[in-house]
């Protein structure tokens, strides 16, 4: 058996302290960074749900629980490592082991679910959406009012606030059937004015020359990049920063193990 | 030479005076890449800039001659040229019913301006006309919009509006297709093929939660089979001033089987 007073073994518990240190700060990164996520700044949260799956945002609520319980679990290990006693140590391996496999779920979600945003779901999502009108029996549908008009209200920000038009472009606008075109005809509203350049006071620079697709007056670039960016992004700040700590976890947690098994009281 | 002159002088006579003639233009696409130039139901053509500036013997001057379009689709051309001679031209095909149906006019005129309005000079920016530009209108020679989807062919007309007749014409442009409007529902939303990340993050990191359970139960098995039993005659000394740690003698347990009565002190070396 290990004798405790060895400088070998008190290094090696100097080590898993330490260890334990790093993870419960990454826990708390990990925490703030989801919480960072799930505040949703683009207001993008109803384009996603609208899409009827929204677990991106499942992997982030994820994330922030464990970042938690990483913090919280960490600093009870350095805690056990240094008292060096089973009972604790056991409680500690299984305890990490439990939101070792959270973790892992919140990972491989976000790696996964980031795949699914290429442009062609958002441009239909946006053509079936966009301006359709609320439906007449409120109680019911308290849920197609929630998607109907946040994705209209999402999209003229993000139009207006990022300069752009459309998914691809403008021209999804006039190739495509849709909500928009069966409310308004290309006549008038080829595009929606969320396209057209505004001055300070949020008045149309130049109707007339949007409406025929003239630059500057009319946004040419889709927004696919403003909308898709910050949820491919926040994918991969999940996946990989989980993927990151989950090794550097799975390392202590063995070195934690084989302490556990050399102890014999 | 003279009579060369005098010839040439008599037949743009004779052509004015036989009520048409025909200038070597056809109206076109604006040329510049506009993303609006052509949709479901407009587009936006070039102005008549310079087209009828050549004329003479015309029975209108320049600020009062007019330039109309005439747009028709499919059989709407023959029956334009029919009528053209008309005094009653501008009546004869009235907006909101010139597309009803395959049995209608299927052509219809808009105004554009008077002749001087388009003159020869090079102006700076561009000019354009948009068809379409007054939507749903109702007035008979209102700028409507067209039959969605539809292959349009247009042409410009001087016309006197003394006589409300047609002087002059352009050419017939050629074939313009409309958008035609394609289905929502036919966008594939596939996402093609999965990233590599994805995979790496999924492959190694369910590896190491299986990696980890099998150490965990190999720890217990180790805990369980006697692993320390050649070590258990080694003394521990005293833990580390505060960090002390009881030590329980797990003797009971492995020798089980030499205890008579192992009640209370199975119990409670089993949980150590």
């Amino acid at each position: 058996m290990v004798a405790k007073s060895d400088i070998g073994v008190r290094c090696f518990q100097a080590f898993l302290a330490w260890g334990n240190f790093v993870i419960a700060c990454c826990g708390l990164a990990l925490m703030a960074m989801c919480i960072f996520f799930i505040f949703d700044r683009d207001h993008l949260y109803v384009l996603v749900y609208a899409t009827g799956n929204d677990s991106i945002w499942r992997a982030a609520w994820i994330g922030l629980f464990t970042g938690f319980a990483l913090f919280c679990t960490a600093v009870f290990g350095m805690y056990a490592v240094l008292k060096s006693k089973r009972g604790l140590l056991l409680v500690y391996i299984l305890l990490m082991i439990f939101i070792f496999a959270f973790e892992v779920a919140s990972a491989i979600t976000a790696a996964t679910h980031k795949d699914w945003f290429v442009p062609n779901l958002f441009l239909k999502q946006m053509l079936e959406n966009y301006n359709k009108p609320l439906p007449q029996n409120l109680p019911s549908t308290q849920d197609e009012i929630y998607k109907n008009s946040g994705i209209t209200s999402t999209w003229n920000m993000i139009m207006t606030e990022y300069q752009c038009c459309g998914v691809y472009g403008p021209q999804d606008w006039l190739q495509y059937n849709s909500q928009f075109r069966q409310q308004n005809s290309d006549s008038e509203y080829p595009w929606p004015r969320q396209c057209c350049l505004q001055d300070g006071t949020g008045g149309i620079v130049n109707v007339n020359a949007c409406k025929i697709g003239v630059e500057p007056y009319l946004f040419t670039q889709g927004c696919y990049d403003y909308i898709a960016g910050p949820l491919i992004r926040q994918g991969l700040g999940v996946s990989w920063f989980g993927f990151a700590i989950l090794c550097w976890t799975f390392f202590v947690v063995i070195g934690v193990m084989f302490y556990y098994t050399q102890l014999d009281s | 030479m003279s009579s060369v002159l005098v010839v040439t002088f008599m037949s743009v006579w004779f052509r004015v005076a036989k009520g048409l003639s025909t200038v070597p233009y056809a109206p076109e696409v604006t040329p510049h890449n506009l993303l609006g130039r052509v949709t479901s139901t407009t587009l936006t053509l070039q102005q008549p800039v310079c087209f009828f500036n050549n004329l003479s013997g015309l029975p209108c001057a320049p600020d009062n001659c007019e330039i109309w379009l005439v747009i028709a689709r499919g059989d709407g051309v023959p029956k334009f040229e029919a009528i053209k001679g008309n005094t009653s031209v501008l009546m004869s095909s009235p907006y909101p019913d010139a597309f009803r149906n395959n049995s209608s006019p299927n052509y219809f005129l808009t105004k554009l301006g008077v002749q001087n309005a388009f003159p020869c000079a090079e102006s700076t920016g561009f000019r354009f006309f948009r068809v379409g530009d007054e939507g749903l209108c109702s007035t008979s020679n209102c700028n409507g919009i067209l039959p969605a989807g539809s292959t349009v062919r247009a042409k410009y007309v001087l016309l006197d509006p003394g006589s409300k007749q047609v002087v002059s014409e352009s050419q017939w442009s050629s074939p313009i297709s409309l958008i035609a409007l394609s289905d929502s529902a036919g966008i594939d939303e596939w996402i093609g093929k999965r990233s590599g990340g994805m995979i790496v993050v999924t492959s190694i990191l369910s590896s190491l939660l299986a990696i980890l359970l099998l150490f965990l139960l190999t720890a217990f098995v180790l805990r369980c089979t006697g692993f320390q039993k050649v070590k258990q005659d080694v003394t521990m000394p005293p833990a580390l001033g505060s960090v002390r740690v009881k030590k329980y003698s797990t003797h009971n347990v492995r020798n089980a089987e030499a205890v008579h009565s192992p009640g209370v002190t199975h119990t409670v070396t089993t949980r150590t």
